[in-house]
């Protein structure tokens, strides 16, 4: 295992590796980058709408004879609905998925040592235009009435395809790098790596062909629609991000994991298990009994590799608190490595039988949701796109932005905080107002909405720590580009 | 076979294990599912699907009416979606067969729509007698939805066009309640996606009695 340790890269035609992967990844991590602040304007203006249904009211617009039309378009594509589609898929496979892919690619030229040749760089460049323009292409789809109707997987059946040959050309050429490589003992970094790049391909098309093509008629499709969710959520992002952690920590603290001969262990464990904790999301649904039991019994199992990898993991950066305090980039993956272990829990807590009676499709459930999208996958996204900005353009990062991206992480942090907290006691209250029968429908709404109002200032937050991340990344690769020294940066 | 060569197998083989035993093999169980015949009625059960409800339940879809609504209804044990009164039994795999998108929905910022077809108290309030709605007064709440008392659904207007009567009313505009009548002159047409989403929503009945889900009395 320890034949190619990850130190042991630092200088070793690093540079060169870098600068063939700067053009194409620089796209790839600007473009996420604005997908997220995209999809989190557009949550904003669904989350309004919770409240106020009717502020963007056509009825109101109808009364303007030159931008009518205009305010027609809007209240049609951004209706609570369809924004909520489009924020959610934009989330997933503008900013998750694609700034994983980033991170990705250049940990596997990093592991592997293999640059692309300059065609190379080019074939990439292009599959990730393709990507983007597949995301663009579903926007517009789901603004325009054509969306699928299985959340995550929302995106019409064209913007969907687009995507998936666009990740054909990115998967396969990890793929070969790998295949490639000489040495073939591999790190923990590695196999959580190419698991997921094997693994989102084939859960992608086995929940393309159930939902698009129509097939089977009835509960199949949202059967397979929650499967592939799993899958998504657990197999691939999770495993990207853990692969990244897996990465980071000995390589920016210098230190070896912790105890982690037991490192293969728990990815089997992991990958076994991982497969199988989509089916939760339907406890209670009408499909049968035994699927839904072995579904929770994985989800919970799954807390045993969840603690092995927080162990390997975790545990050298308590033992080097000092170093940690002093690098940013270590706050937001100490953040993703342990909200790792909580969302977990929580998806565990969740499906027990008692709770998901009560706390199944409640505001509870988006709370959840962003544990697992902001403070776990995000966190471990900004700390590794943080870390190899600076590699990508060959120079340290501006001090405006190093300082600007502690700021980010204190009102990320904190925003998420406020707005699980705000979520969670809105699902409590909503939850059980609902499983309590004599209580009108509308008055459980009442019930929770102080508590929304935490959610929407917490939401707020993180909507701002977004923003400063944008200008941070456009920040680094603007100063890149125009090959100013870092003083002019600062002023 | 190196070390890659076996880490691919592995990573295969947990994908292919969980997609025999959560695809491969419900396919069997629930894929294969046929409607019954009712030895009372002779009525099949499910009743199959309009064309236009069919049309309906894509036009649920793209909306996201899934994202506040759910359509499927626990069992007494699983949470208290029968004693609201949202159904009479617990919905199982063969009520959604006839359904190219089952809509089960995940979120319940409005009521469960699985039996909105049916005789049911208000949704709104869970109290008062039991009625059916009938298309009048959906088309009225996505419409205008503020002329409905106690509703925040949001306003779905973009569904209906607002044309000039020339000559006779064509009888199919929709009839407003006081304050939000339209202009003299003019009348409100719920477009074909409209018409499609409100047969889609009529359509939705799983009162009758399964086998596998037997009503109480």
């Amino acid at each position: 295992m320890n034949c190619s340790s990850d130190i042991q890269f630092e200088g070793c035609g690093e540079g060169n590796l870098d600068r063939s992967l700067q053009g194409p990844l620089s796209l790839l991590f600007l473009s996420a980058t604005l997908w997220l602040v995209v999809s989190s304007f557009i949550a904003a203006i669904a989350f309004w709408q919770l409240k106020f249904p009717g502020f963007i009211d056509y009825q109101c617009a109808i009364q303007n004879p030159y931008f009518g039309w205009f305010f027609d378009l809007i209240h049609q594509g951004l209706n609570y609905g369809r924004a909520v589609a489009a924020s959610k898929s934009i989330l997933i496979y503008g900013w998750l998925v694609q700034g994983f892919l980033g991170v990705a690619i250049w940990l596997t030229g990093h592991l592997t040592q293999k640059s692309p040749c300059k065609a190379g760089s080019y074939f990439l460049l292009g599959a990730i235009a393709l990507w983007n323009l597949g995301i663009l292409v579903g926007v517009v789809g789901i603004f325009s009435g054509e969306a699928s109707g299985f959340a995550g997987f929302d995106f019409p059946k064209y913007a969907s395809a687009i995507l998936f040959v666009a990740y054909a050309f990115i998967g396969l050429g990890i793929g070969m790098r790998f295949a490639m490589k000489r040495c073939t003992k591999s790190t923990p970094a590695e196999w959580y790596l190419l698991g997921a790049v094997f693994w989102f391909p084939w859960f992608f098309a086995v929940a393309y062909y159930f939902v698009f093509c129509k097939v089977v008629f009835g509960v199949m499709p949202a059967l397979v629609h929650a499967w592939y969710i799993g899958g998504l959520e657990v197999l691939v992002l999770g495993s990207l991000a853990i692969a990244a952690l897996y990465y980071w920590i000995p390589t920016l603290l210098g230190v070896a994991l912790n105890r982690v001969h037991s490192a293969k262990g728990a990815f089997w464990f992991f990958a076994f298990l991982g497969a199988w904790t989509g089916v939760r999301h339907l406890v209670g649904g009408p499909i049968p009994a035994w699927m839904i039991t072995s579904s929770v019994v994985a989800g919970v199992l799954l807390l045993i590799p969840a603690i092995m990898i927080a162990n390997h993991q975790m545990v050298p950066l308590w033992s080097h608190w000092c170093k940690v305090k002093s690098n940013p980039v270590l706050w937001y993956l100490a953040t993703g490595g342990i909200s790792f272990v909580v969302w977990v829990s929580l998806e565990a807590f969740l499906s027990l039988r008692g709770v998901s009676a009560a706390l199944r499709f409640s505001y509870f459930e988006m709370g959840v949701s962003a544990v697992l999208e902001y403070s776990f996958l995000s966190m471990v996204l900004f700390g590794s796109i943080y870390a190899i900005l600076p590699k990508l353009t060959g120079k340290e990062l501006p001090c405006c932005v190093t300082c600007c991206s502690k700021c980010q992480f204190w009102w990320g942090f904190c925003g998420i905080i406020t707005y699980f907290t705000g979520t969670f006691c809105a699902g409590v209250f909503m939850g059980l107002g609902i499983n309590f029968a004599p209580m009108a429908f509308v008055a459980t709404k009442n019930l929770a909405s102080p508590f929304f109002w935490l959610s929407v200032v917490g939401g707020a937050m993180v909507l701002f720590a977004n923003l400063i991340f944008v200008k941070n990344v456009a920040a680094t690769l603007l100063a890149a580009c125009c090959n100013s020294n870092k003083e002019g940066c600062c002023s | 076979m190196n070390g890659y060569g076996r880490l691919f197998v592995g990573i295969l083989a947990a994908f292919v294990l969980s997609w025999v035993a959560l695809i491969l093999v419900p396919l069997n169980q629930v894929g294969n599912l046929m409607p019954l015949e009712d030895q009372v009625t002779g009525d099949m059960n499910p009743p199959a699907l309009s064309g236009l409800a069919q049309r309906g339940s894509k036009v649920y879809a793209a909306n996201g009416c899934a994202s506040c609504h759910t359509q499927q209804i626990r069992s007494e044990s699983g949470g208290a979606d029968i004693a609201r009164q949202w159904g009479t039994r617990q919905t199982v795999a063969r009520d959604y067969l006839h359904q190219s998108n089952p809509n089960l929905g995940a979120m319940r910022l409005g009521p469960d729509l699985a039996n909105l077809g049916a005789d049911r108290p208000d949704l709104n309030t869970n109290s008062g007698p039991k009625k059916k709605y009938d298309a009048a007064s959906l088309h009225q709440l996505f419409y205008a939805p503020k002329s409905v008392s106690g509703s925040s659904h949001p306003s779905y207007s973009f569904l209906y066009e607002k044309r000039e009567i020339k000559g006779i009313p064509s009888g199919m505009g929709l009839s407003l309640p006081v304050g939000f009548e339209t202009e003299e002159g003019k009348e409100v047409i719920p477009s074909e996606d409209a018409k499609a989403l409100v047969a889609y929503l009529l359509s939705l009945n799983r009162t009758y009695a399964l086998p596998e889900a037997p009503v109480k009395p």
